[in-house]
């Protein structure tokens, strides 16, 4: 299978004042196949967020090259749909406009986009509040409609910016349960930026785990699990847990790395 | 929002209950608004009564609530009320389609930034009503010149409210737009307009009451109608208990406006987390 996301000896750094620059990214290459689940996770300042964002389009890189489906990432594209850890909708439309936003520049009658988004909506569980505006819905319900408008574009690759880090443990569970079952359904490719150890161990076949200051790649995880097991099974099984430790210890030395250099 | 009350036993009773509550709150509301209002009015009066204030020059209290009874009474004003009203508005207007379409140029675009900054920079702090005779000589008295220098008044504060409301729209809302396909003209449109919308009906807020002085001010100076003109037209010949009452109907006139305008306000927007009781 081909490389859904081909990155190659990546280099990026950011002016800061005095003339100086601060590198972001070192050498970084990374190849994910199409349909897989990688999760990239480090300590703040490993420039994971810098990283996706770069897949998305949003920022430029220095050197190296970035492509997607074999094409050079110049931009943002409907290839890549990205959810935001601060939800980002659009606060002036409501749920329902807000699933419809990228459809509305499609070939669609009006009432097919309208079919499309509300099917997006009821599969996320947010069937009743079409009508209601992001202000009077809880952060995991904004969550719901943030992935609910970037999967009714239908984009191959979804990126992932610690999509679930502004919810309390008990909404973001429920809320990895249903990624995993989107994945699992839609065969899409997912790039995760995560902090969170157990949720990167539970959700991804991947890890990257990179190292902070400059930014780079550590090492790379591969996580085995068997996943069709109710989650109380697969969390308290030996195999996560084993992974788990390994990662967080990784990380965790990566922190204290950190936390040193800084003073 | 609707708040929850507690449902009395027997239905009937706890609805009306609940209508004596509503209206006892707006009574309580109203003379929260007339108290100070009530109390001034005194203190006026009382002045004019010990004779500290010349009546000559400062009518009583009363003598202005007498003298509103007669404009209104007789309703000319109302005339030229209605003249004012459509010059302040007129010019509002042009501001805001103006003033909104380069405010949001200057921040999508850096050379109109470069271009334009320094010189509503400069503009903002104009007095505006310094123009009034210039602009009379050039566009002649009437209409055009009262609704030109408004224009130029409501143009520079609604164009800084734009930039700056464009400018801190989040970026991760534009690039969420962006990844779904939306071309840069209609992200223009339909995320950086309405995440600036807050800040530029602020901007068009204090606009509008910059019209209405800047109207007046320019009926004062040259005008055959308005309310500007009348007032001094009642200046002219001493006779201040007019005088005020014009310029007490004119106040009355501002404020509906200016809740008229909060109204639209809080209704375009209804989805924005801190639009709460507008004042």
């Amino acid at each position: 299978m081909s490389a859904a996301i081909e990155i190659n000896n990546v280099e990026k750094a950011f002016p800061v004042k005095d003339g100086n620059s601060v590198v972001a990214l070192h050498d970084v290459s990374l190849s994910v196949p199409a349909g897989e689940f990688v999760s990239i996770i480090g300590p703040s300042g490993c420039g994971k967020s810098t990283l996706l964002y770069i897949i998305a389009g949003f920022s430029s890189f220095d050197s190296g090259s970035v492509s997607v489906n074999g094409k050079p990432v110049t931009g943002p594209g409907t290839d890549r749909g990205i959810v935001f850890q601060e939800y980002a909708l659009f606060p002036w439309l409501t749920v329902l406009g807000n699933a419809m936003y990228g459809l509305r520049h499609r070939d669609l009658s009006k009432q097919e986009q309208r079919e499309i988004a509300q099917q997006h909506i009821k599969d996320i569980g947010l069937e009743g509040f079409e009508h209601r505006y992001p202000k009077e819905l809880s952060g995991g319900m904004k969550q719901r409609v943030a992935i609910a408008r970037t999967l009714a574009c239908d984009p191959d690759i979804l990126l992932l910016d610690e999509p679930f880090g502004a919810l309390d443990s008990q909404t973001r569970e429920v809320m990895q349960d249903q990624l995993l079952r989107i994945w699992q359904e839609t065969g899409k490719t997912v790039v995760m930026v995560t902090h969170d150890v157990g949720e990167a161990v539970f959700c991804s076949q991947r890890l990257v785990v990179m190292h902070a200051r400059p930014g780079r790649v550590k090492s790379e995880v591969r996580v085995d699990i068997d996943r069709d097991r109710p989650r109380e099974q697969v969390m308290v099984s030996e195999e996560f847990n084993e992974i788990r430790n390994d990662v967080w210890l990784s990380v965790r030395e990566e922190v204290a790395l950190t936390a040193r250099t800084r003073r | 929002m609707t708040s929850m009350t507690t449902v009395a036993p027997g239905k009937s009773s706890s609805l009306s209950a609940k209508g004596g509550r509503r209206a006892g709150r707006l009574v309580i509301g109203v003379l929260k608004y007339v108290a100070p209002l009530a109390i001034l009015a005194l203190l006026w009066q009382s002045l004019s009564w010990l004779g500290v204030l010349n009546p000559k020059t400062v009518p009583s209290f009363f003598s202005v609530v007498a003298a509103v009874v007669d404009l209104v009474a007789e309703g000319e004003i109302f005339r030229h009320l209605i003249v004012t009203i459509y010059r302040a508005e007129l010019g509002l207007a042009l501001g805001v389609v103006l003033g909104v379409g380069l405010g949001l140029a200057m921040a999508r675009l850096r050379s109109v930034y470069h271009v334009s900054y320094p010189l509503v920079a400069l503009t903002y702090t104009l007095p505006k009503t310094a123009l009034i005779p210039i602009v009379f000589l050039w566009l002649g008295v009437g209409d055009a010149s009262s609704v030109f220098v408004v224009f130029i008044g409501a143009f520079v504060p609604i164009v800084i409210t734009t930039f700056h409301g464009a400018e801190s729209v989040q970026e991760n809302l534009v690039w969420s737009a962006r990844s779904m396909g939306a071309s840069s003209q209609r992200v223009l449109w339909t995320v950086i307009f309405p995440a600036a919308l807050p800040q530029i009906l602020n901007g068009v807020r204090i606009a509008q009451a910059f019209s209405i002085v800047i109207v007046i001010s320019a009926e004062m100076v040259a005008s055959y109608v308005g309310v500007g003109r009348f007032i001094f037209v009642f200046g002219e010949a001493g006779n201040y208990d007019y005088m005020f009452a014009a310029i007490s109907i004119v106040i009355a006139a501002a404020f509906v406006l200016d809740r008229l305008f909060l109204l639209l306000k809080g209704r375009l927007l209804r989805w924005a987390e801190t639009e709460g009781a507008s004042r």
